[in-house]
């Protein structure tokens, strides 16, 4: 018998899943090899040993942690479906009509460098058409920019006209509205951060949170967002801070989430998740 | 009958039923709970492992195609975790949370015969956590996880003969270790 079959029946044989016939050809070995016999013996002995190796039951933190991490990620397939769904609405709405004028230049960039072309071998007469072609339509591309920014424009002014609003509804269609916007100004991110830090809604909060996470290129955002780390008692923006913090890498938020860490009723699923991010962060 | 209905709830969460993940929870957490525990000694490091397995088992649930166990794709994953978890440790410099575990004195008081036994498992974890990982690992999955060689051959890429072969070399491997630190200790 080579070595390696010697090892797959004494393996099979403490496993206890030898085959009779396995097991009277290992016999007939060790029959013939009495140190064989006493290898056996010694590794019979330490392979039971190690079925009496205790182990200790996983605490309930564990299970809290796993439904906790559930919920967020539940949490997180819904945003992600509300943005998929706000993109297609954007696309619909705004850039349609964008997505148009673009064509509609670049056709007629295609036909004036044509025209171009043809006039090299033509009159001068047709290079003053040329001329004429392209200012229209820088034209009606300024006029389009001029359109958009008013519209925009106009959005704020609802915006921050209905975040004022006492319907926690109206409140939020007014936080919601920031998603058709390119950028920000200060009077909308002052409007977004008081609402973060007094809105009497978790809802209207949460969305506040969402919505401010697309403009973080700002600093006086990344600043709001740590300040109110802070003022939060609702756990669910709690772990939606402590999350922002993690995806921008922010440190400067680790003296915040500290803190948030001593706070005495901390919810048990925030607490893991402010430990992880200021681990992550550290 | 559980492996196929394990496969039918990873399938369903696959689909989007997210849900059943806290049924497989519920079966799985504990031996996978030994699992890691036996690898790292570590009770928290071991729950925060369990944890990744099912953070991992979310995030690649698309590659789940039900053809096999589910115990085996999740036991691939855990054995990914765990692998990453000692990269980690060693990169960031820390010790093997092992180490700590082979000081831990037994606890006093007991009958002698009591004594005697948590000192043979006392010396029995430190030998374990002498063994070079992958042979701790082959161990564990064979004599605490209870899987079958066919499963371990398919997460190792061997063939069951192979895994024999393994498991004969790590016990021998742990008894030679087991009976170096018997006579340290007697001198």
């Amino acid at each position: 018998m080579n070595k390696e079959r010697y090892q797959i029946l004494m393996t099979e044989y403490l496993n206890g899943d030898i085959t009779p016939e396995h097991e009277a050809e290992l016999k007939a070995y060790l029959e013939q090899k009495e140190e064989g016999k006493s290898e056996l013996f010694e590794l019979k002995v330490l392979n039971d040993q190690l079925g009496q190796v205790p182990i200790p039951e996983p605490s309930e933190q564990m299970s809290v942690n796993f439904y906790a991490m559930l919920e967020e990620h539940k949490q997180a397939e819904k945003t992600a479906l509300k943005w998929s769904n706000r993109l297609k609405n954007w696309w619909a709405s705004l850039n349609y009509r964008r997505l148009a004028y673009n064509l509609s230049y670049g056709l007629m960039g295609i036909l004036i460098g044509g025209l171009g072309m043809y006039s090299l071998q033509g009159t001068g007469s047709k290079d003053n058409k040329n001329v004429v072609i392209t200012k229209k339509n820088d034209e009606q591309w300024a006029d389009v920019k001029k359109q958009l920014a008013r519209l925009e424009a106009a959005n704020k002014e609802v915006m921050l006209t209905l975040i004022k609003e006492k319907s926690a509804s109206e409140r939020l269609r007014a936080v919601n509205l920031t998603s058709n916007l390119s950028d920000v100004d200060n009077r909308i991110i002052d409007a977004l951060l008081t609402t973060l830090n007094t809105d009497s809604n978790v809802n209207v909060r949460l969305t506040t949170v969402e919505a401010l996470s697309q403009f973080t290129k700002h600093p006086k955002v990344r600043t709001g967002l740590i300040k109110s780390i802070a003022q939060q008692d609702s756990p669910l923006v709690q772990i939606a801070l402590v999350d922002i913090m993690i995806d921008l890498q922010e440190k400067r938020s680790v003296k915040a989430l500290q803190d948030l860490l001593k706070k005495q009723d901390l919810n048990e699923a925030v607490k893991g998740r402010v430990k992880q991010g200021i681990q992550v962060l550290l | 009958m559980d492996a196929i209905s394990d496969n039918g709830l990873m399938l369903k969460v696959k689909d989007g039923d997210v849900d059943k993940l806290g049924l497989l929870f519920e079966r799985y957490n504990k031996s996978l709970f030994g699992f890691f525990y036996r690898m790292t000694h570590n009770a928290k490091t071991s729950e925060d492992l369990v944890q990744n397995v099912f953070l991992r088992i979310l995030k690649y649930k698309h590659t789940f195609t039900g053809e096999g166990k589910f115990t085996t794709w999740m036991y691939h994953l855990a054995r990914n975790v765990n692998v990453d978890h000692h990269k980690k440790q060693n990169r960031m410099g820390y010790k093997d949370d092992l180490s700590e575990w082979e000081n831990r004195l037994p606890d006093e008081g007991g009958t002698e015969s009591q004594i005697n036994q948590q000192e043979e498992i006392q010396l029995l974890n430190a030998a374990m956590a002498k063994l070079p990982a992958e042979k701790r690992e082959i161990l564990v999955l064979s004599r605490y996880q209870g899987l079958k060689y066919k499963e371990i051959s398919q997460l190792m890429n061997c063939s069951e003969g192979a895994v024999k072969v393994r498991i004969h070399r790590a016990l021998t491997d742990l008894k030679k270790i087991y009976k170096k630190l018997e006579n340290n200790q007697a001198l």
